[in-house]
């Protein structure tokens, strides 16, 4: 792995993917537990469910509102 | 995307805690009839000479009274301080509003983030096209790749950016993704344009639109058998409109016949984007490698995917884990004696096709090495590589079953019932075919205790 992270700094175009090496640029472009960290938050992904159960909780609603959907594509 | 970074931050946390946080797409709260839409336009009406929203677009983050009551706002881009003094306005009103009402805020329950939503299959406004009928859905990321000496490049508020997506398939393009007879397979066009389309784009930063037909000058993905499972290999080009990717594919999957789904799916694209369309972000920038990966969200976590089986067998019949508990012994003097059958049909040139789960598909041993345990298997024109320790149980079921010869010797007979009940399925038809005695002394070895 270590041989992996040094050679990404040599990296100056697109990797030739093969069986070997594709568990590893797999890792690379997955996003990681600290990528994640943002869905900490327990994102509803509905507007009007979302209010339904802010109300029943007596909570204000945060709404993030992306064009694309924000827990997704954006 | 910014604004995971901005979510991201404890101190962003720590605020938003208080309100039920929700993501939506803005342009069908905008612009499609719903009850998110009505609540949306509500809340837009009351926030009228607060939020100055663009031409095009009201994205940003909106804080509201489950009435959609303004309580703050702010259009497009969010940082972590203007998060923060957002959150901090919202919470001085909602206070004010729930002493006047004497609210008593409840605990929010905790939720993971189930991108698949549910029994509906994925949501239309997250890229669903299936719904109920989706039979495997997939996550689509994608990040810059290192350039130029930097592991993350590009400017410093998009570094380490990626942007991700979903997909989903029917049970049809679902099998699509098998070889065929066995072999090497081109993925069906459509199938493929559709992933390509959707997908192989540079989102990095922010949406972008999917390619045109038109655009498409490169697009083919093969799949075949390999050792472990399938692999894909493939290229894409794509050019319109001044941006363009070009890029090859590579990918591994396993597919369990008996559930009929993808255990593990890991199909990566890499290659060069250029040019930029008016809402990604690229602006002027040149050239550089970009990575595009589909996979099932969380196969590396779970044992099973989140996804439904609808797909049909191939499997002529589904085999399920026996109950009862074989002993270890038991187990391995009968795996050595199905090799040492399949040694001597090698011997006298019989081969014997039978579905091998990892493939999805029907293949067949061509030589074994009696000491090493390495198989060399062939399967629709093309050959690859295995370990018989790697095939299962429901392997050897499938092929002990396959191998009896016409002439239905008993040891043949014997063995496939064996492996049939040792899977959990029932063998009567192939113990009749026994001597009393033998027959006897199998069905007592699965006697439940």
């Amino acid at each position: 792995m270590l041989l992996f992270l040094a050679s990404l700094l040599l990296q100056d175009g697109p990797p030739v993917l093969d069986d070997k090496n594709l568990k590893q640029w797999m890792e690379f472009v997955v996003p990681s537990a600290e990528d994640a960290a943002w869905e900490r938050l327990g994102w509803r992904v509905e507007l009007a469910s979302a209010a339904a159960e802010a109300k029943a909780l007596q909570r204000p609603v945060l709404l993030w509102a992306m064009n694309g959907h924000p827990c997704g594509l954006t | 995307m910014l604004g995971r970074r901005v979510w991201a931050d404890d101190d962003v946390q720590a605020l938003a805690k208080n309100f039920l946080c929700v993501g939506d797409e803005i342009w069908f709260l905008d612009n499609v009839d719903s009850p998110g839409s009505k609540l949306w336009k509500t809340f837009v009406k009351n926030a009228a000479g607060k939020i100055e929203f663009g031409g095009s677009t009201k994205q940003g983050v909106y804080a509201m009274t489950p009435d959609g009551e303004f309580l703050a706002g702010h259009f497009a881009r969010h940082e972590k301080a203007e998060t923060l003094q957002l959150m901090r306005d919202a919470l001085k009103r909602w206070t004010e509003i729930a002493a006047k009402n004497s609210y008593k805020p409840k605990p929010i329950p905790s939720k993971a983030l189930n991108r698949t939503w549910g029994a509906d299959g994925l949501a239309r406004n997250a890229g669903g096209d299936a719904g109920a009928k989706a039979a495997t859905i997939l996550q689509v990321v994608v990040r810059d790749l290192p350039f130029k000496g930097e592991r993350q490049p590009g400017p410093a508020s998009f570094k380490g950016a990626f942007n991700q997506t979903w997909l989903d398939l029917t049970a049809q393009e679902t099998q699509d993704l098998l070889p065929k007879g066995g072999g090497r397979t081109v993925v069906p066009d459509a199938l493929f344009r559709k992933l390509a389309k959707d997908a192989l784009l540079d989102f990095v930063r922010g949406q972008t639109p999917p390619w045109s037909d038109a655009a498409i000058q490169k697009a083919q993905l093969v799949v075949e058998p390999a050792p472990g499972g399938l692999r894909y290999t493939g290229e894409f080009k794509a050019q319109e409109g001044g941006r363009g990717f070009d890029a090859k594919l590579h990918g591994k999957a396993v597919w369990d016949a008996g559930a009929n789904r993808f255990r593990l799916f890991e199909l990566l694209a890499v290659g060069t984007r250029s040019g930029s369309t008016s809402v990604n972000f690229r602006f002027q920038e040149p050239p550089s490698p970009l990575a595009v990966a589909f996979l099932i969200e969380d196969q590396y976590d779970k044992p099973a995917p989140k996804i439904r089986s609808e797909a049909p067998s191939i499997l002529a019949a589904p085999a399920v884990e026996s109950k009862a508990v074989l002993a270890p012994d038991l187990l391995r003097e009968r795996d050595q004696k199905l090799r040492a059958l399949v040694e001597a049909d090698l011997k006298a040139g019989r081969k014997t096709p039978f579905v091998v789960s990892v493939i999805g598909t029907s293949a067949e041993i061509v030589s074994l090495d009696p000491k090493g345990g390495a198989v060399k298997m062939a399967s629709g024109g093309s050959s690859f590589d295995f370990l018989w320790a790697d095939l299962s149980l429901k392997d050897k079921r499938n092929l002990a079953l396959a191998r009896v010869r016409p002439a239905k010797p008993a040891e043949d007979v014997a063995l496939a019932a064996f492996y049939e009940m040792a899977v959990g399925n029932p063998a009567e038809s192939l113990l009749r075919g026994l001597p009393a005695a033998e027959s006897d002394a199998l069905r007592a070895l699965f006697k439940k205790p």
